[in-house]
């Protein structure tokens, strides 16, 4: 389920390697930023949020028993931010919606939108290491079903040159990636066709 | 469900994968599909669930990523985390001297300037006996200690140096080629170039080096080991061959740089302020001390120290300009200029008084002699005094 990547990012945490935290606020900061407007539609604040839960982060010893774990605090922590900054807000929402005769959700919402999150977040991990003109081609490939002739009408680019571009993001991908099972093999298949 | 945030965050991990995988078109088992549904049943779930499971509208989302900057993310965040200081990047405060600094050297094809603007200063000092350019010299020290002199050395091979024949190409490069297998205890050379010189070194799993005047590469003549590490003093362009079952590794002063299947630019001289890494095409992770950090293309990072700043949107046509015969300026002030043209020409520069301000734009062929590049200082309105052909003193 999870990529070796973001093992080796649980381990580089743990040993206190910058790289690794770099790696996780590249993917992460615009993922977290996004599950927090969520919460607190003011992105300026939500941004603080975020950026605070990576601070809380890297500060509160970083040893944590699995991706899960870590994840878990990432939007945990990110979640009790909005709602430090929500606390009068949030009781009116739900006294409205009583008086309205819907009751509020049974579930925590924090779950369903850590749902959401994780899914994008898997694709944007893969995606926001390629290059442009790469991560182009792989949107139109991807969203759109294009062909590689297609795409190469659709951009402007020569055919050899987009079938280039689709060869190395297959050689990064597995290259970073390596033998994983699961989900992101699914996404190198469909760059294979 | 528990109440355990772990195990809602294992699961909700758990079911983000099935969805996943459900709109990659793969099958899932019964399990997945009664825990899926399971999933979809509370309140305001099944949005989520039908926006995510069509393709067009997940992707917009996670086309939405790239309004957040998470490169800026990563400078605040450190920055606040105190894991570097911000390297203060000292910037001439006084006015840039017009068109006068602006002069932009221009070289035509036949090694003459041209200048943006004329102006009525009076003919330029010149050496009496002009300097030429720097060329393709460098030195050869073998394990044995024994120094090879390569500009005078024939085309062919030279020796042959542990497992590997290193032989002066037709094109005047240094190349090693591998001819046995066996492995032997490493043996290094070293390739070092002199002021005014520069040179082209094939490694023995094939990678390149372009080193630039006044720099050295001392690297093993056959890669047998785990891992194939080199060290540069100076700079060097290097574009390594992919082998990730052998790491590249660069040592540079404080910085180490790994590589994984790339090309980027070193400059470590030792009279720079910092060492500057530009990653051209790949990935690299950069250390320094306790510091590290990982590159994409069109990045550059400096450092010195445990201290590692990056620096984003360079260009990478200006860093690789020396390896492409030209100088390359931008926002430049006199000294950086002048270690630069020192270099090449091998001339010594002195400055009585303050040294004087401004900034350079611009580009200079590293053809021309060095009279003509003197010629485009004066224009510059830089004053000098020539002591002889190797040293020039410059005055406020």
């Amino acid at each position: 389920m999870y990529t070796s990547n973001e093992q080796e990012i649980l381990t580089g945490l743990s040993t206190g390697d910058q790289a690794a935290l770099q790696e996780l606020i590249g993917t992460y900061f615009p993922v977290l930023c996004r599950f927090a407007e969520r919460f607190l539609p003011d992105s300026s604040l939500a941004k603080d949020v975020v950026q605070e839960t990576f601070i809380k982060l890297w500060n509160g010893g970083r040893a944590f028993e699995s991706v899960g774990a870590l994840k878990g605090f990432l939007f945990v922590t990110t979640k009790n931010g909005c709602l430090n900054l929500n606390r009068g807000r949030e009781r009116q929402e739900n006294r409205h919606l009583e008086v309205a005769g819907r009751e509020p959700e049974a579930v925590d919402p924090i779950w369903t939108e850590m749902v959401r999150a994780e899914n994008i977040a898997l694709v944007y991990a893969v995606v926001r290491t390629l290059p442009r003109p790469a991560q182009e081609i792989f949107y139109l490939s991807y969203e759109e079903g294009m062909t590689v002739k297609e795409i190469a009408a659709h951009l402007d680019m020569k055919l050899k040159t987009v079938k280039n571009h689709k060869y190395k993001t297959l050689v990064h991908l597995r290259s970073k990636f390596g033998n994983q099972r699961g989900p992101l093999l699914v996404l190198l298949s469909i760059l294979l066709k | 469900m528990e109440n355990n945030p772990n195990s809602n965050a294992e699961y909700s991990l758990y079911i983000s994968s099935l969805i996943h995988r459900l709109r990659e078109r793969e099958v899932l088992n019964e399990q997945e599909i009664k825990d899926l549904d399971e999933w979809r049943k509370p309140g305001g779930r099944e949005d989520v669930f039908q926006e995510l499971i069509d393709r067009k509208r997940f992707v917009a989302g996670v086309k939405e990523m790239n309004n957040y900057d998470g490169e800026d993310a990563v400078n605040t965040i450190f920055s606040r985390l105190g894991l570097r200081t911000p390297l203060q990047v000292r910037r001439m405060v006084s006015l840039k001297r017009g068109m006068a600094v602006a002069a932009v050297f221009l070289l035509a094809v036949a090694g003459v300037w041209l200048l943006t603007r004329r102006s009525s200063a009076p003919p330029p000092e010149v050496v009496r006996k002009d300097v030429g350019p720097g060329g393709n010299k460098a030195m050869l020290t073998l394990a044995n200690g024994t120094r090879i002199l390569l500009d005078t050395v024939q085309r062919g091979a030279i020796t042959s140096q542990g497992n590997s024949r290193v032989l002066k190409t037709d094109d005047g490069r240094l190349a090693y080629e591998p001819v046995t297998k066996k492995t032997t205890s490493l043996v290094y050379n070293t390739l070092s170039t002199p002021r005014g010189g520069q040179y082209q070194l094939t490694l023995p799993d094939g990678s390149r080096v372009w080193l630039n005047a006044a720099s050295s590469i001392t690297y093993p003549t056959a890669f047998t080991g785990d891992e194939r590490i080199v060290s540069i003093t100076g700079e060097a362009y290097i574009e390594v061959v992919h082998n990730k079952d052998q790491p590249f590794r660069v040592q540079a002063g404080d910085q180490l740089v790994e590589d994984i299947g790339t090309a980027f630019n070193i400059n470590a001289y030792s009279d720079e302020p910092v060492i500057k890494t530009t990653l051209v095409a790949g990935k690299v992770k950069v250390s320094s001390g306790t510091a590290t950090r990982v590159l994409s293309p069109g990045q550059q990072v400096q450092g010195k120290g445990s201290m590692l700043e990056m620096v984003a949107g360079v260009d990478v046509d200006q860093v690789l300009a020396w390896k492409n015969g030209a100088f390359s300026f931008r926002n430049a002030d006199l000294p950086t200029v002048m270690r630069q043209l020192a270099r090449w020409y091998d001339i010594e520069v002195e400055y009585t008084g303050p040294v004087p301000a401004g900034t350079f734009d611009g580009e200079i062929g590293r053809g021309l002699t060095l009279n003509q590049v003197l010629q485009g200082l004066a224009q510059a309105r830089i004053n000098y005094t020539i002591v002889n052909s190797h040293k020039i003193v410059i005055r406020p």
